[in-house]
């Protein structure tokens, strides 16, 4: 998967994505246990075209389909995992985007969202999936209680917390 | 929750714990092997029920 991380790393570097971040399952990952997943979730700041109004992600698409890599539905297939590039969709994203921080994967950097945006995205997200990945969060301890709570205030998710933790979380 | 389940329970997430502390390189490696062992078997296309439970209202 370094080899992904490298190919976005090179996008980001010829300016045909901006800032980009891993969300999903496979940014859960550097925090978690491996959970299983058959796609990378790319979360990327796209750059305005000519007009400077339309975002699109037809520049990455033509990008990587120039260097030999098939599309699969919304998804771009690169070293055999299902890749799908998408702009933050709402203010948490967008914020987990803008303090996504930055990992080394065996000599390869890339950048990953916290624990605690995943976390906060999850509840706000609320399938099935979501609440069990929040759950293990809780239960790595690898959420910091003041910086989730502080994202959580912000995003108007403490009641739903709230209600997570009386359903999901025993006392 | 009996004892029992209890010790279960607390190994899993003692288990999970551990996996977690492992670094990240080697989770990920971990993640392709479960990917490629879950297509082999999903590949033996298990039989089916002959009535599925499904989405919905329930039965009765």
């Amino acid at each position: 998967m370094e080899k992904i991380f490298a190919i976005i790393n090179q996008m980001e570097n010829d300016g045909i994505i901006g800032r980009y971040a891993i969300g999903g399952a496979v940014g859960s990952i550097f925090w978690l246990e491996p959970i299983t997943t058959k796609d990378v979730d790319v979360f990327v700041m796209l750059p305005t075209s000519a007009g400077g109004l339309l975002l699109t992600l037809g520049p990455i698409y033509e990008y990587l389909l120039a260097q030999g890599f098939a599309p699969q539905g919304q998804f771009i297939v690169i070293e055999g995992w299902a890749v799908e590039f998408g702009p933050p969709g709402t203010p948490l994203v967008e914020e987990a985007l803008d303090r996504a921080v930055e990992r080394d994967v065996n000599g390869v950097m890339t950048r990953v969202f916290t624990a605690e945006h995943l976390a906060a995205i999850c509840l706000q997200v609320g399938r099935a999936k979501d609440h069990d990945r929040v759950t293990r969060f809780v239960e790595a301890g690898a959420l910091d209680a003041e910086v989730f709570e502080a994202i959580l205030q912000r995003h108007d998710l403490m009641a739903r917390w709230n209600k997570f933790q009386n359903d999901y979380l025993e006392p | 929750m009996t004892e029992l389940m209890r010790q279960l329970t607390a190994r899993k997430l003692e288990r999970r714990k551990q996996l977690a502390a492992l670094p990240v390189g080697e989770k990920l490696r971990m993640l392709e092997e479960m990917v490629a062992a879950a297509k082999v078997i999903s590949d033996t296309r298990p039989p089916r029920p002959v009535v599925p439970v499904r989405k919905g209202r329930p039965r009765g």
